[in-house]
C-alpha cells in the first residue's frame, strides 16, 4: 500500500485529490505532478485501501483507473459518489470500452483519460475541473 | 514455424492481362505502406513515452508490442503476397524477435536471459538485473555515452546460478548458515578455504570467463591486473560489495570462487533465500585495476552547500598523498558551480609541508606557466573542472543527483570508478517538507524567458545559454551549457552528449535529435519558436523541459527538486521494460539498400524488417512492367499531350475521374503524382521539339543501333505505361534509347511519401550519356535525392517528404524529363554539363533549384 499524504497546511483553498491505480509508477509520477501543481494528494494503489480511506475523509477529485483487482474501478466510484456526491471524478484507463464510458458518465464520472496520457493533459483536465466546478482562482 | 505460417499465404496468381492482378498486387503495396507508417507512429509513442512525456503502465507495453507485432506480420504477409513469397524468411525472423519481447514483458532480458557471462561493450543500463548496477552504470558511461570508465566483463546471475546449481551448494550453504550461527570467527576460514578447494566451476561457465578474460586483455592489455567483484543486483546501487583486488588474469577463477565463497560466508541467510526463491541476485564483475595518482568522490548536488548550485568535490588524502601523520582529516574538499564554467565557490585545502611533492610532482611553492606558485590544493583547477564535467554527464545520464567516485590516472585522465544515487539523501518524497510552496513562491515571481515547444526529454537543467549554428564543432561546445538552436538537425546529435539541456526553434519530438535527447536524457524542448531571440547567448537559465519553460537565473527549489519523480528515471522497472523492448523494435541497422547485407536475414529488430519489407515492395514495383511482361498487352489508354509522346494510361484505383473514355484529356487524371509530373513533362519551355545535333561519333555509334533497331526492337523499345492510383504512379517511359522509370507515393502523410528515379541508355557514344548522367545526378542532387549513378545509370531516391515539396520534385522530374530527352548528343564537352544544369534551373523556375545554384556560385566565389 502507498499511503502518504501532503498536507502542509500552509494554503486553505488547496483541493484534496485522491488517487487509485494499482500500478504503482502512475502513483509515483501522477503524485509530484499533482502536488508541483499545488494540490494535496494521497495515493493508493490496492481499491480495498482507497474505499477505507473514502470512509474517513472527503476528497474534492478523485482520480482513478478502472481495472484492478479485487473491487472494480467501477464500484470504487460508485463508493465514491455515494460517499460524497460533490467528488469529481476522473476515469484514467487503458481499457475504455462504450459501455464501461457509458456507464461511468452515467455514475458522474466528469472525463476519461485514455492511458498512455501526457501528463499536462491530466493535469490540465484537473485544473479545467478546479475552474468550473470549485471556482476557486489560484 | 514458416512453414505453418507460409500454409495461410495465399496462392501468388499469376493470371495474363488481367489489371485486376496490378490492382491486387497494388494494395497489398499500399497495406505495406500503411502498416509501415501505423508502426512508425506506434514507435513513435513508446519512444517518447521513454522521454518522461507520458504517463503509462505495463498495459500500454503489452498493448504496444502486441500491436507492434500484428502490424509488421500484416508487413510480411503482404510483401511475400507481393512477390510470390520471395521473402518468406522473414517470418523467422519476426517470430524470433517476437519471442524476445513477449520474454521481456514477462521480465525477463529476451536474448540475453541465458548469457553465463557479458562484456561491458555488450552491457547497456537497463540490464543491470542480470549484471548488477555496478557493472550496468560502468558500461553505459563508458562504453556508451564517452566518458572513461574501467573496461571489464560480467558473470551474470545466470552464470552465478549455474555455479551454484554446479556444486549443490544449497545444502552447503545451509550448513554453513548453522555453523556459522555457532561460532562464527572460528568457522569462518575454514569454510572459506573448503568453497574455494571443493566447488567446480560448471565446464561451460570456466569457457565464457577465459574467453571473456582473453578478449578483455585484448582489449586492455594482457598484462592490466583485474578486480573482481561481487555485486548485489538492486535497483540503483548496492552498498555490499564484495571485492578481491590486483588479480592476474590467469588467476581469474581462483579469484572468482574466493569471492563467492567470501560472499556466501558473510551471506549465507540471504543466499539460501535467494536459492529456494529461485531468484539469485548477486552477479560478479570482472575489470580493469585503475592505477590512479588520486581518487576522491563528487557529490554533483552538495546539500551542505547553499544555494544549491554547488557539486563538492572530496579528494582522498590517504590514497593519494602519503602524509597521514600530520593530517587528521582524510579529504580535501572543493565546492564547484554546478555548471558551466565551473568556478570554484568554496576549498577547504590541508596544511601540507612546502616540500613535499604534490600528485601532479610539484611543490605547493613551485613556479607555474602562469608566473603564480603552485600553492598546496591537492587538485589543480583544470583538474577539479573536469571531475565536475564527468560528474554532471553522469548526473544527466541518470536523471538525478549522484555520487560519483572518481579517479585520476597517471596520464591525468578522470576515469569514474562507481556510480551511487543521492537520492536517499536529498530527493525523497517532496510532500514531506513545505518546499513544494517555496518552489511555488519562487516560481510566481521568476522572469520566465520562454513558454512553449514540445518536450522531447522531461527534466530540469541550469546552466548557460550557449547559440550554436548548424555547423557548430561540438568539441568546442561548453560541457554542460545550455544550447539553443534554429533546427532540430541530426547533426547536433554530438552537442547533447556534452550538454545539460537543449531548445530548438523548430523540430518535432519524434524528430531524430528528439530522440537522441531521450538516449541520453539530457532535458530538451523542441520547437520553441523565438528561442534564439529569446535566450540569450551567455545567459544563466533554468529549464524545466516538462514544463517547456525557460526562467532567467537558477531557481534553487527547481534545481533541487527537479521534476522530483514525475520524470520516468532510467533506474524505474517500467522505463528498463520499455528500453529493452526498445532495442528489438526501433533501432535501424539496415540503412543502405545498395550493400550486400541488406538481406532478411539480417533484420535484427521490427524496424529493420518494416523497412527492408518497404524497399523490397518499391523495388517490386519499380520493375513491375518488365517484371510481367504479359502488361504489355494489357488494355489501355491513350493519354492525349501537347507534346509528341505516347503515354499509355492504365488506372488501379481513383487515378482517372473519367472512367469510360477511350482517350484521356490530362484534366482527366487524378492521380496526385502524375498531375504534378505531367505539368513539368508537358512544359513548352521544357520540351525541345528541335533535334539535337548530331556529330559524326553519333552516326558511328548510332549506327550500329539504328542497323541493329532494323533487326530487332530498340533496347527499350516498347510502350510507355503510367500505372496510376490517386496516390500512387509507376511510369516506364521507353523512348527507343534510354529507359526512364518514376515510381512515387504521394499523400498527406510525409512517412509514406516516395520517389524512385531510374534513367539509363541514350542515343550517343558513351561518354556524352555519362555526362547527360552528371547532368542527371546534379539535378537530383539539388533537389536532395539521394544518387547512385553507375556509368550511365542514375537511380535517385527521396523518401519521407511533405506533400507540396513532393510535387514541386515530381513536376521538376517531369520537365527533367522532356528537358533531358535528346540532350546526351548535345553533350559535347564537360563545360555543357555545367550549361545545361543553369539553362534548366532557368527554366525550371524552381526556386528551390535556383536557390542551391546561387548557394554553389557563393561558395564558389568565397
Amino acid at each position: 500500500m502507498d499511503n502518504s499524504s501532503s498536507n502542509t497546511g500552509v494554503n486553505p483553498v488547496k483541493l484534496k485529490i485522491l488517487i487509485l491505480d494499482d500500478e504503482p509508477i502512475v502513483c509515483k509520477r501522477l503524485k509530484p505532478a499533482f502536488l508541483k501543481a499545488g494540490y494535496e494528494v494521497e495515493t493508493f494503489t490496492t481499491s480495498a485501501d482507497a474505499m477505507e480511506r473514502i470512509l474517513e475523509k472527503k476528497f474534492d477529485i478523485v482520480i482513478t483507473d478502472l481495472k484492478m483487482e479485487g473491487v472494480s474501478g467501477m464500484e470504487f466510484l460508485t463508493e465514491v459518489k455515494k460517499q460524497s456526491p460533490h467528488t469529481e471524478i476522473v476515469v484514467i484507463t487503458g481499457f475504455a470500452t462504450i459501455e464501461a464510458s457509458k456507464e461511468s458518465l452515467q455514475k458522474g464520472v466528469f472525463r476519461f483519460v485514455a492511458k498512455p496520457f501526457k501528463l499536462a493533459d491530466i493535469l490540465e483536465i484537473v485544473e479545467q475541473l478546479k475552474n468550473e466546478r470549485f471556482s476557486i482562482t489560484p | 514455424m514458416k512453414n505453418i505460417l507460409l500454409r495461410f499465404l495465399p496462392k501468388f496468381s499469376s493470371s495474363k492481362q488481367n489489371p485486376e492482378m496490378i490492382r491486387s498486387l497494388f494494395s497489398k503495396f499500399q497495406i505495406i505502406l500503411d502498416m509501415n507508417t501505423k508502426l512508425l507512429e506506434k514507435m513513435a509513442v513508446m519512444e517518447r513515452a521513454l522521454g518522461g512525456e507520458y504517463i503509462f503502465d505495463k498495459a500500454f507495453l503489452e498493448s504496444s508490442v502486441s500491436e507492434a507485432n500484428q502490424l509488421v506480420y500484416q508487413v510480411i504477409y503482404s510483401l511475400n503476397t507481393l512477390t510470390e513469397n520471395r521473402y518468406s524468411d522473414l517470418f523467422d525472423r519476426f517470430q524470433i524477435i517476437k519471442t524476445y519481447l513477449e520474454d521481456i514483458l514477462s521480465g525477463g532480458l529476451g536474448p540475453y536471459s541465458g548469457r553465463l557471462t557479458l562484456p561491458y561493450p555488450s552491457i547497456r543500463l537497463e540490464m543491470w538485473p542480470l549484471t548488477g548496477f555496478f557493472s550496468a552504470s560502468l558500461a553505459e558511461f563508458g562504453q556508451h555515452l564517452g566518458l572513461q570508465a574501467p573496461d571489464g566483463f560480467v558473470i551474470t546471475t545466470t552464470g552465478i546460478r549455474s555455479f551454484l546449481q554446479n556444486n549443490n551448494l544449497d545444502h552447503k550453504i545451509k550448513e554453513i548458515a548453522d555453523s556459522l550461527s555457532a561460532d562464527k570467527l572460528q568457522n569462518e576460514n575454514a569454510l572459506l578455504t573448503d568453497i574455494v578447494n571443493n566447488s567446480d566451476i560448471p565446464k561451460e561457465l570456466e569457457q565464457a570467463i577465459l574467453d571473456e578474460v582473453i578478449k578483455l586483455s585484448d582489449r586492455i592489455g594482457k598484462n592490466t591486473l583485474l578486480a573482481v567483484r561481487i555485486d548485489k543486483v538492486e535497483q540503483e546501487a548496492s552498498n555490499q560489495f564484495i571485492d578481491i583486488f590486483d588479480v592476474a588474469p590467469s588467476d581469474i577463477l581462483n579469484a572468482f570462487k574466493q569471492c563467492i565463497a567470501r560472499y556466501i560466508v558473510k551471506e549465507a541467510e540471504s543466499l539460501l533465500q535467494q536459492i529456494s526463491e529461485k531468484e539469485i541476485s548477486i552477479a560478479v564483475a570482472v575489470y580493469e585495476m585503475i592505477q590512479s595518482k588520486i581518487s576522491g568522490t563528487v557529490l554533483t548536488l552538495d546539500p551542505a552547500h547553499s544555494p544549491l548550485q554547488a557539486a563538492g568535490v572530496a579528494v582522498n588524502i590517504n590514497n593519494s598523498f602519503h602524509e597521514s601523520n600530520e593530517v587528521k582529516e582524510k579529504e580535501e574538499f572543493f565546492s564547484v558551480q554546478r555548471f558551466y564554467p565551473f568556478e570554484p565557490v568554496e576549498s577547504k585545502i590541508l596544511q601540507k609541508e612546502a616540500t613535499k611533492r604534490l600528485p601532479d610532482d610539484k611543490h605547493s611553492l613551485s613556479i607555474m606557466d602562469s608566473g603564480h606558485r603552485r600553492g598546496s590544493s591537492l587538485l589543480r583547477k583544470d583538474n577539479i573542472i573536469s571531475i565536475v564535467e564527468t560528474a554532471m554527464a553522469v548526473e544527466r545520464a541518470l536523471g538525478k543527483p549522484q555520487k560519483v567516485f572518481w579517479s585520476q590516472k597517471m596520464s591525468g585522465q578522470i576515469v569514474i570508478t562507481q556510480v551511487k544515487p543521492l537520492s536517499s539523501l536529498l530527493y525523497d518524497d517532496i510532500s514531506e517538507n513545505d518546499s513544494i510552496d517555496d518552489l511555488n513562491k519562487q516560481l510566481e515571481k521568476a522572469t520566465v524567458l520562454l513558454a512553449g515547444g514540445e518536450t522531447a526529454q522531461m527534466g530540469v537543467a541550469t546552466g548557460r545559454l550557449v547559440h550554436v549554428a548548424q555547423d557548430y564543432s561540438y568539441k568546442v561546445f561548453p560541457l554542460g551549457a545550455i544550447a539553443v538552436a534554429d533546427k532540430a538537425s541530426p547533426n547536433l546529435s554530438p552537442i547533447l552528449r556534452r550538454a545539460a539541456g537543449l531548445i530548438t526553434e523548430t523540430g518535432s519530438s519524434v524528430g531524430h535529435l528528439a530522440s537522441i535527447a531521450r538516449e541520453v536524457h539530457v532535458p530538451s524542448i523542441v520547437g520553441a519558436s523565438g528561442a534564439l531571440e529569446l535566450l540569450k547567448e551567455g545567459m544563466i537559465v533554468t529549464l524545466d523541459a516538462g514544463e517547456c519553460k525557460v526562467y532567467h537565473g537558477i531557481i534553487e527549489p527547481l534545481v533541487r527538486y527537479g521534476s522530483s519523480g514525475m520524470e520516468l528515471y532510467p533506474t524505474d522497472p517500467e522505463y528498463i521494460t520499455l528500453r529493452q523492448l526498445l532495442r528489438w523494435i526501433i533501432p535501424l541497422n539496415l540503412t543502405d539498400p545498395d550493400s550486400p547485407d541488406f538481406n532478411s536475414t539480417n533484420c535484427q529488430t521490427f524496424h529493420d524488417i518494416i523497412h527492408f519489407s518497404h524497399e523490397m515492395a518499391v523495388e517490386e514495383l519499380l520493375n513491375i512492367q518488365t517484371r510481367h511482361k504479359e502488361l504489355r498487352g494489357i488494355e489501355t489508354r491513350r493519354l492525349k499531350l501537347n507534346i509528341p509522346i505516347d503515354i499509355r494510361v492504365l488506372d488501379i484505383g481513383n487515378g482517372v475521374v473519367n472512367l469510360a473514355a477511350k482517350e484521356l484529356n490530362t484534366d482527366d487524371i487524378s492521380s496526385l503524382p502524375f498531375k504534378a509530373f505531367l505539368k513539368g513533362l508537358a512544359s513548352n519551355e521544357m520540351f525541345d521539339q528541335q533535334p539535337g545535333s548530331i556529330g559524326l561519333r553519333e552516326i558511328l555509334s548510332g549506327m550500329d543501333k539504328t542497323y541493329t533497331a532494323l533487326n530487332t526492337p530498340p533496347e527499350y523499345a516498347g510502350q510507355n505505361l503510367a500505372i496510376i492510383a490517386q496516390n500512387y504512379i509507376n511510369l516506364t517511359l521507353r523512348l527507343g534509347y534510354h529507359f526512364n522509370v518514376i515510381n512515387a507515393y504521394l499523400s498527406e502523410n510525409p512517412n509514406k511519401n516516395f520517389i524512385y528515379y531510374r534513367f539509363v541508355g541514350g542515343f550517343a557514344y558513351m561518354d556524352r550519356r555519362i555526362r547527360r548522367a552528371k547532368f542527371i545526378t546534379s539535378i537530383l542532387e539539388n533537389m536532395d535525392f539521394k544518387v547512385t549513378v553507375t556509368t550511365d545509370l542514375v537511380i535517385g531516391k527521396l523518401k519521407i517528404i511533405d506533400r507540396k515539396y513532393m510535387e514541386l520534385a515530381l513536376k521538376s522530374l517531369g520537365e527533367l524529363t522532356a528537358f533531358s530527352r535528346q540532350l546526351d548528343v548535345k553533350m559535347e564537352s564537360e563545360k555543357d554539363v555545367e550549361d545545361f544544369i543553369r539553362l534548366f534551373t532557368k527554366r525550371s523556375k524552381n526556386i528551390f533549384l535556383a536557390n542551391r545554384i546561387k548557394e554553389q556560385d557563393q561558395a564558389c566565389s568565397k
